[in-house]
């Protein structure tokens, strides 16, 4: 009897120290790992207007003041020095006004010059091109050439004017979109695909970008100046490096106000930005 | 001969204790916070420790604070010599069906020590089935999907990504492969 005792006693002494070992072994595993998961903070609102602070809004002074001070605003709109000397000719201007060239002249001389932004011409250098007029900047004065509209009309028209209709409306050198526009296609996200084919970039095996493979003209994204060919990098500052990146943005369309596209047109960085009305 | 079969013994029976003993709710809290660190987010109502299983029920995942899928039953089964993670019902969010498919009905992971190198994947849905392996050592996803002619029509974009194999009666056999 006591040797059968004996044997069960060396059988089960090492096996209970064995799971008493597995047990401290968890006990301080338990010890490091987490006791809860991390609260998620209940962010409703994502598409927050950044706006500068005013100390005088934060203690609610008078309305009336606000207003007065918002108008002074309005008033200190830089007005530029006309040039008169230089005949602007024609204008090949992109939403971002640091993308584009334009034709120039001197003033009763003939010969035309072509510029793209950031060539001087008589010390002027080209900073700005807008839609209708085209900035220049000599020794820190900034002065500012209108488009010569007595001699041409139609030629020389910012390209993606013709195409511009009701959906994409061009104000205040800012391309503004229809929101009624964009929740259609939200709605039907199927239309999407019947005017625009894209296919992912990759390099390392790695997303990096999704290439305009065609696109219908006159539709939607022909109008917000994609063109075939461009690769589209950064949505909203979202780099596109997965389909779930992608996605992501898809699902933040509703909330967005602005779009920024950053995108790739002959190994060239450009920037589209849109606003939503 | 009896000394092996001890240690045989006692060594199977520590790895049962480790895992019977092994706080599987936290070890999941902290998957959830390594994954909140690439903006996933984990929601789940109920949680349930069983000795060798852990159950999750009705979990909402989250991508940079956009819903994406609601799964209703996460199991993972731990026997040591063989594992088994199943997901069941994953609804995709409504705004997403234009791009992935709706609802997947079942997926298991098996791991099995009779198959040390790969883990068995098998994934069940309405419009296609898909069975693969992971291999462990060349970090290799490879999957062979049989895919309805309807979810060939609905997901283009899914589509563009697979390898075409055959064609068969309800549709197409395709391969998809990924390198981690």
């Amino acid at each position: 009897m006591n040797i059968i005792f004996n044997k069960i006693i060396t059988f089960f002494i090492p096996l209970s120290f064995v799971i008493i070992f597995a047990y401290a072994i968890d006990t301080g595993l338990y010890l490091y790992l987490p006791k809860s998961k991390s609260v998620k903070l209940d962010i409703k609102d994502i598409a927050v207007q950044y706006k500068k602070y005013n100390i005088k809004k934060a203690f609610k002074e008078h309305k009336k003041k606000i207003k007065i001070v918002k108008q002074q605003k309005k008033s200190i709109k830089p007005e530029y020095q006309l040039l008169s000397q230089i005949v602007l000719k024609a204008i090949y201007a992109t939403t971002n006004s640091k993308h584009g060239w334009i034709i120039i002249s001197e003033k009763n001389i003939n010969k035309t010059y072509i510029l793209s932004v950031g060539d001087l011409f008589k010390k002027y250098k080209l900073i700005d091109v807008f839609p209708k007029y085209v900035l220049f900047k000599k020794y820190n004065k900034i002065s500012k050439v209108l488009l010569d509209n007595t001699k041409i009309k139609t030629k020389y028209t910012y390209t993606q004017n013709a195409h511009i209709k009701n959906d994409v409306i061009f104000q205040d050198n800012t391309y503004k979109l229809r929101k009624t526009i964009l929740e259609k296609y939200i709605q039907n996200p199927k239309q999407i695909w019947n005017n625009i084919s894209i296919k992912e970039i990759k390099r390392n095996g790695k997303i990096d970008g999704f290439k305009v493979l065609g696109l219908r003209r006159g539709s939607i994204f022909d109008k917000l100046g994609l063109q075939k060919g461009d690769i589209i990098k950064e949505v909203n500052n979202i780099k596109l490096k997965s389909y779930a990146n992608a996605l992501l943005f898809y699902k933040k369309i509703k909330k967005i106000k602005n779009i920024h596209l950053l995108i790739l047109r002959d190994n060239i960085e450009m920037e589209l930005d849109y606003e939503i009305k | 001969m009896i000394k092996l079969f001890r240690i045989i013994l006692y060594f199977i029976v520590f790895i049962y204790s480790l895992i019977i003993f092994l706080p599987k709710e936290n070890l999941f809290f902290y998957i959830i916070n390594q994954l909140e660190n690439e903006k996933i987010f984990l929601n789940y109502t109920k949680s349930e420790d069983k000795f060798l299983k852990f159950r999750l029920d009705n979990i909402e995942i989250e991508y940079d604070d956009i819903k994406i899928a609601q799964i209703s039953k996460i199991k993972i089964e731990n026997y040591f010599f063989y594992n088994q993670i199943t997901i069941k019902n994953i609804i995709s969010d409504n705004s997403l069906q234009t791009f992935i498919p709706r609802t997947i009905s079942n997926i298991k992971v098996i791991y099995s020590i009779l198959d040390p190198l790969d883990i068995n994947i098998k994934i069940d849905s309405r419009l296609a089935n898909a069975i693969g392996t992971i291999d462990i050592i060349n970090k290799k996803l490879s999957l062979v999907l049989n895919i309805s002619k309807k979810f060939q029509k609905r997901y283009p974009m899914i589509i563009k990504n697979l390898k075409f194999k055959e064609k068969t009666n309800k549709g197409g056999k395709y391969s998809y492969e990924y390198n981690f």
